[in-house]
């Protein structure tokens, strides 16, 4: 629940987000309907009151709730990939695509493990191994969040935490945009949107602005040389992983 | 009527046994393993020699979820935001795991809901006229 207040937190900064609105603003402007309509305004103490609330966040499959899913989206997003040689003839700042890794896995109903995806793992040792770094080196990453979870285990899964860690890094507000390492700083798919063919190159795009110091209000407030963007395919039946360099 | 020699590994005769009431998946003569669904080239070794097989239809819960908001098929059968279904992993006596509708629980209360809970197979009849098929599920013992 608290990577959907953070995500939602960094969507409301983004003027491209689908649902571009903190959850404490949804939360008022609820009270606000309801006050319109002569309704009892709801009592809500804090945004976790809120999210277990079964009428404001009900459930979709159990225990994720509405908030916890990724909406249906349309979308598009356009991204300019030249090599090397000539990328200064379109941009005095490129990006640099030095690591990239794509795996598969079996069913999902086939898996040893449900907690990590083995897709996941794979592409992202791959694209390590390509770039020569860490994952302590990255400093930004967008991840595909398609529901609250899945951002939790992508976190594990790319390096940046211990397996069984990934659910307090929210919280702790370790992957906030003043965090040690922002995750999903567009919103992600959660508050941004997901709109499936184009969440991909998406993710590329937040990274191009960050990287560059061109993401506006939402902006990192620290150099971001490295960079990684995790997306996923299916049920984790595939899984894509690159890694952007900044050389100035 | 084809029989089980002749019909080939997919999904299609996978669900056509359903239809029988029959568990079918596709065994390796090379390397001995289980596959459910069938799959027409194993897996693990890579050979084409499978043969049909069928399955006990007992095992275990492995993993689960209770579904509120259903796609169409299950709100066609009365399930929804006011009356959610159990979807899960079962794990088979003979090793394979297959997703189904779990049945016999409570969906309601998910968190009373044990893995490692004893379930066998029940083929649940599913759409009217020409769409009318046996669904794959599994029942508490
Ligand atoms: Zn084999």
């Amino acid at each position: 629940m608290h990577v959907a207040i953070k995500n939602h937190e960094n969507g409301a900064l983004n003027p491209n987000a689908q649902f571009g609105m903190s959850i404490p603003a949804w939360m008022e402007g609820r009270k606000k309907a309801a006050e319109k309509k002569g309704k009892p305004i709801p009592t809500w103490q804090n945004e976790m009151d809120f999210l277990h609330d079964d009428s404001a966040n009900p459930m979709i499959a159990w225990p994720l709730r509405l908030f916890d899913c990724s909406p249906i989206t349309d979308g598009a997003t356009a991204v300019l990939l030249v090599a090397d040689e000539i990328a200064k003839q379109f941009t005095d700042h490129p990006l640099h695509i030095i690591g990239s890794g794509q795996a598969s896995d079996v069913a999902l109903h086939d898996r040893d493990d449900l907690t990590t995806l083995g897709a996941a793992r794979r592409a992202s040792q791959e694209a390590y191994a390509m770039a020569g770094v860490k994952p302590d080196d990255i400093r930004l990453a967008e991840v595909h969040d398609c529901f609250t979870i899945a951002e939790v285990v992508a976190t594990e899964d790319l390096g940046f935490f211990e397996p069984g860690t990934g659910y307090r890094m929210a919280e702790d507000r370790v992957t906030a945009r003043d965090g040690a390492k922002p995750i999903n700083t567009s919103g992600g798919l959660k508050s941004k949107g997901h709109p499936v063919g184009a969440s991909g190159a998406g993710q590329a795009v937040e990274i191009f602005k960050q990287m560059r110091g061109e993401a506006g209000e939402r902006q990192v407030a620290r150099d971001l040389p490295l960079a990684l963007t995790h997306n996923v395919g299916g049920t984790g039946g595939t899984c894509v992983v690159h890694i952007y360099e900044r050389r100035d | 009527m084809t029989t089980t020699a002749e019909r080939p590994f997919t999904s299609a005769s996978f669900e056509q046994y359903l239809n029988e009431k029959k568990l079918m998946g596709s065994h390796c003569t090379t390397c001995n393993k289980d596959f459910l669904p069938p799959r027409a080239i194993c897996p693990n070794c890579h050979g084409d020699q499978l043969t049909w097989i069928e399955f006990s239809g007992k095992g275990r819960l492995a993993a689960f979820t209770s579904i509120f908001i259903a796609p169409t098929v299950m709100i066609a059968e009365g399930y929804g935001r006011e009356n959610p279904y159990l979807a899960g992993v079962v794990e088979l006596d003979e090793g394979v795991k297959i997703s189904a509708q779990i049945l016999g629980l409570d969906a309601r209360k998910a968190e009373e809901v044990k893995i490692g809970a004893p379930l066998k197979v029940e083929f649940v009849e599913r759409g009217e006229g020409e769409s009318k098929k046996m669904a794959l599920a599994f029942r508490v013992e």
